[in-house]
């Protein structure tokens, strides 16, 4: 080898030590930046429940504050899931996947805490209490977490959410988490769904967009957690009868970084 | 410090809240204090401070967030409380997303109350 070339090796070793540098530092600003934007926000949102847990107020100050307070948090969701999208955009994003997760207790976790909420008439969860996968807990426990709260905002205007969350093992290699809203679901069109497919965020159906806030980033961002854990996300729906939202998983998640 | 019955510190339910920022914490405390009123609560702002006060006292819950201000800090305060005998179900993390988290202990979203309502009234059962 040449000094020249010795040189240009050296060179490049040194390139790639500061992007690496770069690269770590990138992810540990989108980090901190989510951390410090959703701080004040939870604050004012956990103060303003304060005042609401009061049995006291007038009805129209309660349902303003109210109001407020679900506007906080819902800002508060969205700062999250636009920082989550952005790092796994840049690549700036790891799996903490841990072995034998109990995915029931995932799904009965979710399931309880919308429950009690008073948009759902009825919330039922029959997980396989014998499922145990290898797996982010967290990020399947958020991806499960938005396809709840998704099915208990988009019901039919004049009826209440009915919904059913099902874990079952589809063989050796896979199994499903299955959320289903119908009958009483809102439900999309099939041109609605070729838009979900097409994986544009901030993209929503133009008939949930009459019945709730949201931005759209939640699903897609949904998509990208279950394909990076090495599984699918898909969803069959009928306008007007509701949503069936299928996560199928390995056993034993493997990210996949092409499917960013 | 925050709660209504000092003399039932050790006895009946006890909840350490750690938090580096201050202003947060006390609105945490307040809420804390709306969602128990009966428990006896108490803050720390860093590490150090919640590891002496969970060697001195007996908690029946710890919630403490993961970034305080780097990320880890909270496991930090893990480590005291398992250290002291205290369950990792009676352990609450503060955080979107965490890395080395015991499957025991329950991780929440910062800003989702229903979730931390839940959390608390389950690890308090």
């Amino acid at each position: 080898m040449t000094d020249q070339e010795r040189a240009a090796l050296e060179n490049h070793a040194e390139q790639t030590r500061q992007l690496e540098q770069l690269l770590i530092q990138r992810q540990k600003w989108l980090g901190d930046a989510s951390h410090e934007l959703r701080g004040p926000l939870n604050a004012a949102a956990m103060s303003l429940n304060v005042v609401t847990r009061r049995d006291d107020l007038p009805d129209g100050v309660h349902a303003t504050l109210r109001t407020a307070e679900r506007h906080l948090l819902h800002m508060s969701d969205l700062v999250r899931d636009m920082f989550d999208t952005a790092k796994l955009e840049n690549d700036a994003f790891e799996l903490s996947v841990t072995a034998d997760v109990p995915v029931y207790e995932i799904v009965e976790e979710i399931a309880e805490e919308f429950a009690a909420n008073r948009e759902v008439l009825s919330l039922r969860s029959v997980p396989d209490r014998t499922i145990t996968a290898t797996l982010d807990r967290d990020r399947i426990r958020q991806v499960v977490r938005n396809l709840v709260s998704n099915a208990v905002k988009y019901h039919q205007a004049d009826k209440q959410a009915t919904i059913a969350v099902l874990l079952h093992r589809i063989d050796d290699a896979c199994f499903e988490i299955v959320v289903d809203d119908t009958p009483n679901g809102l439900g999309m069109t099939k041109s609605d769904l070729e838009a979900l497919e097409s994986g544009q965020p901030f993209w929503r159906a133009e008939a949930a967009k009459t019945v709730a806030s949201g931005t759209g980033l939640g699903i897609q961002l949904s998509r990208k957690l279950v394909e990076r854990s090495g599984g699918q996300l898909r969803y069959d729906s009928e306008f007007g009868s509701g949503t069936i939202a299928t996560v199928q998983l390995p056993y034993s998640s493997r990210p996949d970084t092409d499917a960013i | 410090m925050f709660g209504r019955n000092k003399n039932k510190f050790n006895g009946d339910e006890s909840i350490l809240l750690v938090d580096d920022d201050k202003g947060q914490l006390d609105i945490f405390a307040t809420w804390m204090i709306a969602v128990r009123p009966n428990a006896y609560i108490r803050t720390a702002t860093n590490v150090r401070q919640a590891s002496e006060l969970i060697k001195a006292h007996l908690f029946s819950l710890v919630i403490s967030d993961y970034s305080m201000p780097h990320a880890g800090a909270g496991l930090e305060v893990l480590r005291a409380a398992i250290q002291s005998g205290l369950s990792e179900s009676s352990f609450i993390m503060l955080s979107g997303t965490t890395d080395n988290l015991p499957d025991s202990v329950r991780l929440v979203s910062k800003g989702d109350l229903a979730a931390l309502e839940l959390a608390i009234e389950q690890a308090l059962r």
